[in-house]
C-alpha cells in the first residue's frame, strides 16, 4: 500500500488544520492501514509531548549582566546603589537611611524646642525684668518726690528760723548749728549713695529720714525760738 | 451630559483588556528607561524566552547569549510596541527573528526549507498497531530535538513546544504557510526516527 501520499495529512489531522473531506479520506484509510495507525499515534505522542516540555528556568545572574549592557547602551538610568546589591541588602540600607533620617528629624525636632523654650525664657525674663526695672523707677521718682517736699519744708522753715536767728544765745545757736550740720552730712551722704546707685533703697529711706529729722529740728527749734 | 464618562464601561481587573493596557503601560515606562520596568519584563519572560532560544539553538552557552541579545533587541525597539498583541507576544517575535538571524550568520549553510534524508522509511520503523500507545519522556523529546537539524528544530520549537500558528511561523521564516506544515510534519518524521533509533519505546 502506498501510504506516502498520506503521511503529511497526518500532521495536518493531528494539528486540526485539515479538510474535513481530506480528514474522512484519512480516516478510512486508517482503518485499513496499521503502518499509518503507529504513525499517527506516534506523531500525536511527539506533539502533544512537546507541548508539555517544561521552560528551562535562565540564569539569575542574567538581568544583571543584562542591566549592565542596557546601562552601558544608555537604555536604563543608573540608579546611585551598585547593580549587585540584592534586594533585602538595599532594602536594609534603605531602612537604615530612613532611621538616620528619622533620628535627625527627632533631633532637630528637639532643638527646635529647645531654642522655642530658651526664647519663651528670655521673654519671660524680660517681662521680669522690665516690671522689676519700672518698680524700682517708681521707687526712686517716689524718694526724689519725697526728699524735694521735705527740702522745701526745711527750706521754708530754715528761713522763718534765720529771722529769728539774732533773738539766740550764741552758744545755744552754736549748738543747733551744730546738729544741724550733722544732719546735713547725713543728708548729703545718703545723696550721694542714692546718686551712685539708685537702687539702693535703704541710701533713699536714710535720705528722706535725714531730711525728716532735720525739718524735725528745724520745727523743734523754731517752736522753743517761738516759746 | 457631561458626566457621561461616569456610566461608560470600565476595564474589568483582570480582564484581557485591562492587561493590555498594563503591558502597554509597563513597557512605556521601559522604553523611558525605568530600571524597575526593565527588570520586570524580564524576570516576567525570561524563562520561557530562554527555553525558546535553548531549544531552537540547541545550546546552553548561545542560548544565554541570545537570550540577551534578543532582549537588547527587544529593549531598543519597545517603543515600537503598540499594544496591538500582548507584550509577551511581541517579544516572542522579536527574540525568535534575533535567534533565526544569528543562526542563518552563524551557520551560512543553514536553511529553514533544507530538505533532510529521513533515512528510516517512516513505515518501516513503525510498531504494529496492536502495540500499545508508546510513551516518551521529555527529556528523551528535548535530546531529539537538540540532534534535529536547526531548519527543523525551529519549526518544531515554535509549532509544538511554543504553540506559533503556521501563518506566524510562515511570516518568520518568510515562507508559505504551505511550506511551513511541510516542514514540521518532517520534523516530526525526523524525531520520530530519532526517539525510535534511541532505544527501545516503552510499553504502557
Amino acid at each position: 500500500m502506498n501510504c506516502k501520499p498520506w503521511s503529511e495529512n497526518i500532521s495536518e489531522w493531528i494539528d486540526g488544520t485539515l479538510s474535513r473531506d481530506r480528514e474522512e479520506a484519512l480516516r478510512s484509510h486508517l482503518r485499513d492501514c496499521a503502518a499509518c495507525q503507529s504513525l499517527e499515534r506516534d506523531l500525536r505522542q511527539i506533539a502533544s509531548g512537546c507541548r508539555q516540555i517544561k521552560p528551562v528556568p535562565a540564569g539569575a545572574e542574567q538581568w544583571s549582566a543584562l542591566r549592565r549592557r542596557l546601562q552601558a547602551d544608555g537604555l536604563i538610568t543608573a540608579l546611585p546603589f551598585p547593580v549587585s546589591v540584592n534586594r533585602s541588602a538595599l532594602l536594609e540600607g534603605l531602612e537604615r537611611q530612613l532611621l538616620f533620617y528619622r533620628r535627625l528629624a527627632y533631633g532637630a525636632l528637639a532643638a527646635c524646642l529647645v531654642l522655642v523654650g530658651v526664647g519663651i525664657g528670655a521673654y519671660w525674663r524680660a517681662d521680669r525684668t522690665g516690671q522689676a526695672d519700672a518698680a524700682l523707677l517708681a521707687r526712686q521718682m517716689e524718694v526724689q518726690l519725697t526728699v524735694m517736699q521735705l527740702q522745701k519744708a526745711i527750706t521754708h522753715v530754715a528761713l522763718a528760723l534765720e529771722k529769728s536767728k539774732a533773738e539766740w544765745h550764741p552758744e545755744e545757736w552754736a549748738v543747733v548749728e551744730a546738729n544741724l550740720a550733722a544732719l546735713d552730712k547725713a543728708i548729703s551722704e545718703s545723696h550721694r549713695l542714692v546718686q551712685k546707685n539708685p537702687a539702693d533703697e535703704d541710701a533713699g529711706n536714710f535720705l528722706i529720714q535725714a531730711c525728716q529729722k532735720k525739718l524735725a529740728v528745724l520745727k523743734s527749734v523754731l517752736n522753743v525760738n517761738g516759746i | 451630559m457631561k458626566n457621561m464618562n461616569f456610566f461608560r464601561k470600565r476595564p474589568k481587573p483582570g480582564g484581557a483588556a485591562e492587561n493590555l493596557r498594563l503591558e502597554k503601560e509597563l513597557a512605556a515606562r521601559a522604553a523611558a528607561g525605568e530600571d524597575t520596568a526593565c527588570e520586570e519584563i524580564f524576570m516576567r519572560y525570561k524563562d520561557r524566552i530562554f527555553s525558546l532560544c535553548l531549544r531552537m539553538a540547541g545550546d546552553y552557552h548561545l542560548a544565554e547569549d541570545l537570550l540577551q541579545d534578543g532582549f537588547m533587541r527587544a529593549f531598543r525597539n519597545l517603543a515600537q510596541f503598540r499594544g496591538d498583541s500582548a507584550l509577551g507576544t511581541w517579544l516572542y517575535r522579536v527574540v525568535a527573528n534575533n535567534v533565526i538571524s544569528r543562526l542563518r550568520q552563524s551557520d551560512p549553510a543553514w536553511e529553514p526549507l533544507e530538505e533532510v534524508e529521513i533515512r528510516t522509511d517512516p513505515y518501516s520503523a513503525s510498531m504494529p498497531a496492536e502495540a500499545a500507545p508508546q510513551v516518551w519522556q521529555s527529556v528523551d523529546l528535548e535530546k531529539a530535538m537538540a540532534e534535529l537539524p536547526a531548519g527543523y528544530r525551529a519549526v518544531l520549537v515554535l509549532h509544538d513546544v511554543e504553540g506559533w500558528e503556521h501563518e506566524e511561523i510562515a511570516a518568520l521564516q518568510r515562507c508559505s504557510v504551505g511550506t511551513s506544515k511541510s516542514q514540521l510534519h518532517k520534523a516530526r518524521l525526523k524525531m520520530r526516527e530519532l526517539l525510535l533509533g534511541r532505544k527501545q519505546p516503552q510499553r504502557s
